[in-house]
């Protein structure tokens, strides 16, 4: 009789103490990787889907890297609104007001041609370094790069420069200003800029992803974006809504990036560009012409 | 005992049971062997930076296991300069300190997401974008180890952050070593990360852009020595005349103080209210919203020697509002001390913003 319990009372011990070891200590067995308790198995089968994943993706990675550039061609375009031209409430300009009145309260968060219906300030952007970069194009990087601003404007709203070059940081006003470069790990400034101040040098520590805002504290609907890339291929649409990358790779795909600060990354409203992204072949030596709309409602305008 | 089994009463069969379990107790919580994966960062118009691909969180998370290891048994790449860990403690022993002093606030990868994050304000430091705010250093430089002691030391007055003092100085050493671990390590992930969801790189490769990263990060961070701000000139005595030209200048139209902290220092300047053009309140670098500091307090979180308020004026305070504002003293590199006086001077005055708003601002340029 005896005997019998104790064997139960050891079953039922080792039963109980093995629920305990999976429940563990009022841990969440949810499955999520923080404190997870099942330390071994979890992990174990995270690392064979990392690994089962990564010779997928060489093998991918293989296939396109067997296509090498045969040239090099350029690629123009203009990017166009579809829809109506939305009217953007002027900017409230409270300090001041004698210097910034003039020219600071055009509402550059969207500037669309009445005429032609060109978008400007749209960056075109390869998104990653190509293999090979035309050979003309390697030394264009050196040079150093106003960043000014008057009448409490910056008279780059939009801007595309090379990692490698400096920034030189101006002010043309006869008021302070702090220029606040928010590039996160790509580098960060905030100088302050006294009327007559001396120029303040800047660069990033690695390529901006994406464009990065700058902006001043002191007046605070002073906006500008700024892209560094690790290649020359970038652009930026002018007035009209036109832009031209010279001399990219011909003869395979490119990854080029679409941005607008009235909506971060593009999408077309023809489905040529989703998400930002946009893939276009060139042939060697041609001038493609590569044009598409933005539908307004794809923008965060009020 | 006996009796119990004989009578075949059910609970009494627990009574081991428990006092088993009781025994076992709540043991060492074992570790992730990796860290949690990062979220998608949020661009400045509120979209993820890029969308997630299956498979993405186990690459990123292979080649930072393969650099840095776990939370476990952490180590630095194979490259790291002595100077970055400098504890006789191991970074796993180290590491294991920082669990039992700082994970709750800070989070496991130093992400500063820890249990207790979302209840405070301001919110604990996010280590990864290898960003610190109370630094000895020039603007765009790496905080000293120093810098980062003396943060542990004396806490960050104002804020959540305790001071350690009680820790002896290699618990110190081992806690900034695990930070400075945890913060390349974050800005090497953010990299990758970006590196994942762009190009089509195979994990060699991969591997070979994370070690390169991590190497120039810890550049960064070991020339961080070289790059500490001493005080152009020595400091004036403290006197009447040195507040009031203090006063001055911070009313300035040239320095702009009063724009964010405003005439009477409260940190209620203009340019600290929600920005009408977009709708924000002033942001970090982090995202999360900051305020002026409020200088009547006296509370100055990144200590309150003299030397320290001369550090946040002439290079500002990384990651925030507060610019560097060598430039507005070129011609009289002294003009910083006497702005330092004046803000320590604040808590004690009885300004008058009327009285200040109403006297023509004077600039530096003309001033003595």
């Amino acid at each position: 009789m005896f005997s019998s319990s104790l064997k139960k009372m050891v079953v039922w011990t080792g039963m109980f103490s093995c629920l305990l070891w999976i429940v563990g200590c009022g841990g969440d067995s949810g499955g999520t990787p923080k404190y997870a308790t099942k330390k071994r198995p979890a992990s174990t089968e995270s690392q064979d889907s990392a690994t089962e994943n990564s010779s997928k993706d060489s093998g991918k990675k293989a296939a396109s890297a067997n296509q090498k550039a045969d040239g090099w061609g350029t690629l123009k375009g203009t990017i166009t609104l579809a829809g109506d031209i939305p009217t953007l409430p002027a900017v409230t300009i409270e300090k001041d007001v004698e210097v910034c009145k003039e020219h600071a309260s055009v509402n550059e968060t969207l500037l669309v041609n009445s005429g032609n219906r060109g978008i400007k300030n749209v960056f075109v952007y390869l998104g990653k370094k190509p293999d090979e970069v035309h050979p003309d194009l390697v030394e264009a990087s050196d040079a150093v790069v106003d960043f000014d601003q008057k009448n409490c404007v910056f008279l780059t709203h939009a801007l595309a420069m090379h990692v490698d070059q400096d920034l030189n940081l101006l002010n043309s006003d006869p008021v302070s200003h702090n220029t606040r470069i928010q590039g996160g790990s790509s580098g960060e400034a905030n100088p302050l800029l006294p009327a007559g101040a001396d120029p303040q040098k800047f660069k990033f520590n690695r390529k901006t992803r994406n464009p990065v805002p700058v902006s001043c504290n002191i007046h605070p609907w002073m906006k500008s974006y700024v892209l560094a890339q690790d290649h020359p291929y970038f652009a930026v649409t002018d007035e009209n809504g036109a832009f031209e990358i010279p001399n990219l790779p011909s003869g395979i795909a490119l990854d080029l990036r679409v941005w607008h600060e009235a909506s971060g990354l593009v999408d077309s409203a023809g489905g040529e560009v989703v998400k930002g992204k946009w893939s276009v072949t060139l042939e060697a030596d041609v001038t493609q012409e590569e044009s598409f709309d933005i539908d307004v409602s794809s923008l965060d305008v009020e | 005992m006996k009796v119990c089994f004989q009578k075949g009463i059910l609970w009494c069969r627990w009574i081991p049971v428990i006092a088993l379990a009781s025994l076992v107790g709540c043991g060492p919580v074992a570790l992730p062997e990796r860290y949690q994966a990062r979220e998608v960062p949020v661009t400045n118009d509120g979209e993820l930076a890029y969308q997630q691909v299956e498979g993405m969180n186990e690459r990123i998370a292979g080649v930072m296991k393969e650099i840095f290891g776990g939370p476990g048994e952490p180590k630095m790449p194979a490259d790291a300069p002595a100077s970055l860990k400098v504890s006789a403690k191991s970074l796993s022993e180290s590491a294991s300190l920082y669990r039992r002093h700082c994970v709750h606030c800070h989070g496991l990868s130093g992400a500063g997401n820890g249990p207790t994050a979302p209840f405070l304000f301001p919110k604990p430091r996010d280590y990864r974008l290898g960003l610190y705010k109370f630094t000895s250093t020039t603007a765009d430089a790496k905080p000293t180890r120093e810098d980062l002691l003396n943060t542990l030391r004396i806490g960050v007055v104002g804020t959540s952050m305790p001071a350690f003092s009680l820790l002896d100085e290699d618990e110190l050493h081992a806690l900034v070593d695990y930070v400075i671990h945890l913060s390349v390590r974050g800005e090497v992930e953010y990299v990758v990360m970006e590196v994942v969801a762009d190009e089509d790189m195979d994990e060699s490769e991969l591997l070979e852009i994370a070690v390169d990263e991590a190497s120039s990060e810890m550049a960064r961070w070991e020339n961080a020595g070289d790059l500490v701000l001493m005080p152009e000139t020595p400091e004036p005595e403290f006197t009447e005349a040195s507040v009031k030209r203090g006063h001055e200048l911070f009313v300035s139209a040239d320095l702009q103080c009063a724009a964010c902290h405003g005439y009477t220092g409260r940190g209620d300047g203009p340019s600290a209210e929600v920005n009408p053009q977009t709708g924000q309140p002033l942001l970090d670098s982090w995202s999360e919203r900051i305020a002026p500091a409020n200088l009547t307090l006296g509370l100055y979180r990144g200590g309150r020697r003299p030397v320290d308020l001369y550090r946040r004026i002439h290079q500002g305070i990384k990651g925030t509002p507060m610019p560097v504002l060598r430039s507005a003293f070129k011609n009289n590199p002294e003009d910083i001390w006497h702005v330092v006086h004046f803000v320590q001077a604040i808590p004690y005055m009885d300004l008058d913003p009327i009285v200040v708003e109403t006297t023509p601002a004077a600039s530096p340029a003309e001033g003595d």
